[in-house]
């Protein structure tokens, strides 16, 4: 319980230092989604309910902290599509750290795409799709290779797994 | 990377392009500069811009309020009073199929073709 505190509040400032310096990537509207390494790491090394509740938590305290309705729904959309395809994806048991990722990331930015279209209701904006595919792949990569880092060194330290 | 992560990635990479095309053939964006932009306001046709004189345009509505520049044909989001601006970002639009949409605004400006069915006419 003590370690998924310290996690939710790791991811809380990876998403804060997100929102700080947009400039990371100059495209608009994508970010690195470094807090998703956290989510992944819960996935990988506590289990779905504890990495969903790491998630959930994080989701609400940033949208409290520096968003607003908006960026709580689309941040909530986002989550939830790119979780599930992540557990799906590591259930199967086929996929490696970084593979998972990239699933996470890209149905990340699908997931943002639905709930932008059910806000503004216009088809064009499916258009993106691509655009957003490739740099969902293209981060997920990133955050699942650090992702891969950290999970290697944490697992020989058996002390997180005591929670 | 194991082989299944590949093959995860190429499969994402079509679906994605997939679903771009089939929503890029309905909206195509062509070359030609059309001077017509609409704006969608909650999905719904707000008002029409002529792209051939330039002028700023406020947009206020219930959910809130966007500059619109359009200045030598080209129409961009010059501010904005939400808190993140990722429509200024979005550049500028000249030509058909392209657009800009404001989420938190639930505006989208979209540069629609005349309605011809001929893409050019020669005498």
């Amino acid at each position: 319980m003590v370690t998924l505190g310290v996690l939710t509040s790791i991811s809380l400032i990876f998403s804060y230092i997100e929102s700080l310096f947009p400039v990371f990537i100059p495209v608009p509207g994508i970010k690195l989604g470094l807090a998703n390494i956290v989510v992944l790491l819960t996935l990988l090394l506590f289990g779905v309910a504890e990495a969903f509740a790491v998630g959930i938590v994080r989701i609400l305290l940033s949208a409290l902290l520096f968003g607003n309705l908006i960026s709580l729904f689309m941040a909530f959309s986002g989550f939830l599509a790119s979780f599930c395809f992540m557990v799906i994806l590591k259930k199967s048991g086929k996929f490696s750290v970084p593979g998972i990722s990239v699933g996470g990331g890209v149905l990340h930015n699908f997931g943002q795409l639905l709930a932008a279209f059910i806000y503004i209701g216009n088809r064009g904006l499916f258009s993106l799709s691509l655009y957003f595919t490739i740099f969902g792949i293209l981060t997920g990569l990133i955050t699942g290779f650090l992702c891969k880092m950290i999970y290697e060194r944490v697992d020989r330290n058996d002390w997180l797994s005591k929670g | 990377m194991k082989k299944n992560d590949i093959i995860l990635i190429v499969f994402l990479l079509l679906t994605g392009a997939l679903i771009s095309f089939i929503n890029w053939r309905d909206n195509r964006p062509g070359s030609i500069e059309e001077n017509k932009a609409i704006i969608y306001v909650d999905s719904k046709p707000y008002m029409e811009i002529d792209l051939s004189v330039s002028k700023d345009y406020d947009i206020e509505t219930e959910f809130g309020c966007n500059s619109i520049r359009v200045e030598n044909g080209k129409l961009f989001i010059s501010d904005a009073d939400c808190s993140g601006k990722d429509c200024t970002k979005m550049g500028k639009i000249c030509n058909k199929g392209e657009f800009i949409c404001c989420i938190p605004h639930r505006l989208y400006i979209c540069i629609e073709g005349n309605d011809s069915f001929v893409d050019t006419v020669t005498y």
